[in-house]
């Protein structure tokens, strides 16, 4: 069942996704070739219009990039409250599913769109540089930041694979918490979304409180330590792996709450 | 052997609302109940409970004997009193996501009742008007052989004619092995076809009796007792 929930999830969020994904990798070509033809002979005038659109064009693909990202995330977010809250969730909440494989099916999808957006986001990026001849500049760049984290700081491969699973964490673990927040809400009746809204400032509130103080406490634990010795690279380890653990618990309760809240005070 | 249906001192508060009051009865094999009764009575309510989309504050629901869970959930064919489909897809996409989720559900009737009532599974609901997408709703949930149907009021806000429609649809396509529970208000319409009726005011069970004794005790119809009892 997990399976068809994953399919169905995908077919709900794609229609919205692939256009979105779709139009931005049309932009990016479109937009840095105006502005690669602006510095050839052929529209290099000094002419109000043409500069005008050129400042358009750079606006539109910046504009387009963040929308693509922000977008992303409502659309996510807006299938999980029309299927789990709103009237259409008579359809879900009467599947013969458990609640677990709702919402692991909806965290998956999210996940993955999460990704692709990352992937998509990346291609433009590469394709608008790409087209405009930046690309070595760019990679040159790149290469002598990589290049001074690695023979400068030790920055490693395990760091860096710490550094991934950590981002990854922090994605799953940013939608857990609004699914939390959207269990907490759909327990005022009648309003849903309000309720959600006030649940995720509570969540918030909460949480940035109890990381003050987690932080407070391990700078006072790594002050008392002889950290003077330690590499870079053991001390990024030693931080990454504390973050990481604390939003690996932030998760598993988020999860545990929006499962507890919508197997067993489900109100619809 | 149990009930198909079994409901005992269920209670549902809204706060300080009682919603639904020390609710008992049960529903047989093989029987078609009214669930009847005025606005606001608890009728919804009761069937949301049956159906896990509410929990109750007290008391138990038993679907042949299990809590409403994944197993109760195949066996009950539930239609909301309001649309409930995604107005996105096509019917295409409703029958295949029928298909996948529920193994009693008989894409081949859904077909034949559509092209009965003329729609195509290319339309998109969106597109459709409020009774169309109604009959859709129907038809998805008269095509799976379920134990209980649990309709809330099916024929509410629908023409005379509908009513025909949707009544006629649901005695020719239930599953004969199973129930039916249907709620509304609109008694007269449903009266030929019911054999129990289940009577609820202000949440709680007013009264439960077969069509035949409450015919032969009242000397009236359903409907004329209802309007009886419930005068203004």
């Amino acid at each position: 069942m997990l399976g068809k929930l994953i399919k169905h999830e995908f077919t709900a969020t794609s229609r919205m996704l692939s256009i979105l994904f779709g139009v931005l990798l049309v932009i990016s070509p479109i937009t840095a070739l105006y502005m690669k033809l602006r510095n050839t002979s052929l529209l290099s005038d000094n002419n109000l219009f043409f500069n005008l659109l050129e400042i358009l064009c750079m606006a539109v693909f910046c504009i387009a990039m963040i929308a693509a990202g922000i977008t992303t995330v409502i659309v996510i977010l807006n299938r999980f409250y029309q299927s789990m809250v709103t009237r259409e969730s008579y359809l879900t909440h009467t599947l013969p599913v458990s609640t677990s494989q709702l919402i692991i099916s909806k965290l998956t999808v999210a996940f993955i769109w999460q990704i692709i957006g990352i992937l998509v986001m990346s291609v433009s990026l590469r394709i608008f540089i790409g087209i405009l001849g930046g690309w070595d500049e760019f990679s040159r760049g790149f290469r002598g930041f990589i290049i001074y984290m690695t023979d400068e700081l030790g920055f490693n491969s395990g760091n860096l694979s710490l550094l991934i699973i950590a981002t990854i964490v922090s994605i799953i673990v940013a939608y857990l918490k609004c699914y939390a927040a959207f269990a907490l809400g759909h327990l005022i009746n009648g309003h849903p979304f309000l309720g959600f809204i006030v649940s995720y400032i509570g969540i918030s509130i909460i949480t940035q409180i109890v990381s003050i103080v987690a932080l407070t406490l391990f700078n006072f634990i790594m002050t008392n330590l002889d950290t003077n010795n330690e590499s870079f690279s053991t001390l990024f380890n030693v931080s990454i792996i504390s973050g990481l653990l604390f939003n690996i618990a932030w998760g598993v309760l988020f999860y545990i709450i929006t499962m507890a809240l919508f197997k067993k005070k489900l109100n619809i | 052997m149990s009930s198909l249906l079994e409901c005992q001192t269920l209670t549902k508060k809204y706060g300080s609302l009682i919603a639904l009051n020390n609710v008992s009865f049960t529903v047989e094999r093989g029987r078609i109940a009214g669930l009847l009764g005025p606005n606001a009575s608890g009728k919804t309510t009761l069937i949301k409970l049956i159906n896990g989309l509410i929990t109750p504050t007290s008391g138990t629901v038993l679907i042949n004997g299990q809590k409403p869970g994944i197993e109760s959930k195949l066996k009950i064919s539930y239609l909301p009193d309001a649309n409930f489909l995604p107005e996105w897809m096509i019917v295409k996409q409703l029958l295949n996501y029928y298909s996948d989720f529920y193994s009693n559900f008989n894409i081949n009737k859904a077909y034949d009742m559509l092209a009965r009532l003329g729609l195509n599974d290319k339309m998109r609901l969106k597109s459709m008007s409020k009774g169309t997408k109604e009959k859709v709703q129907l038809i998805l949930t008269m095509s799976r052989a379920a134990d209980l149907y649990c309709l809330d009021e099916p024929i509410g806000g629908v023409d005379p004619a509908s009513r025909d429609y949707i009544l006629d649809t649901i005695i020719n396509n239930y599953n004969e092995n199973g129930s039916i529970l249907i709620s509304t208000h609109l008694i007269s319409d449903v009266e030929k076809v019911l054999d129990d009726v289940l009577i609820i005011q202000n949440g709680c069970l007013y009264m439960h009796k077969s069509v035949d004794e409450i015919r032969k005790e009242h000397n009236t119809s359903v409907d004329g007792f209802f309007r009886e009892v419930f005068r203004c």
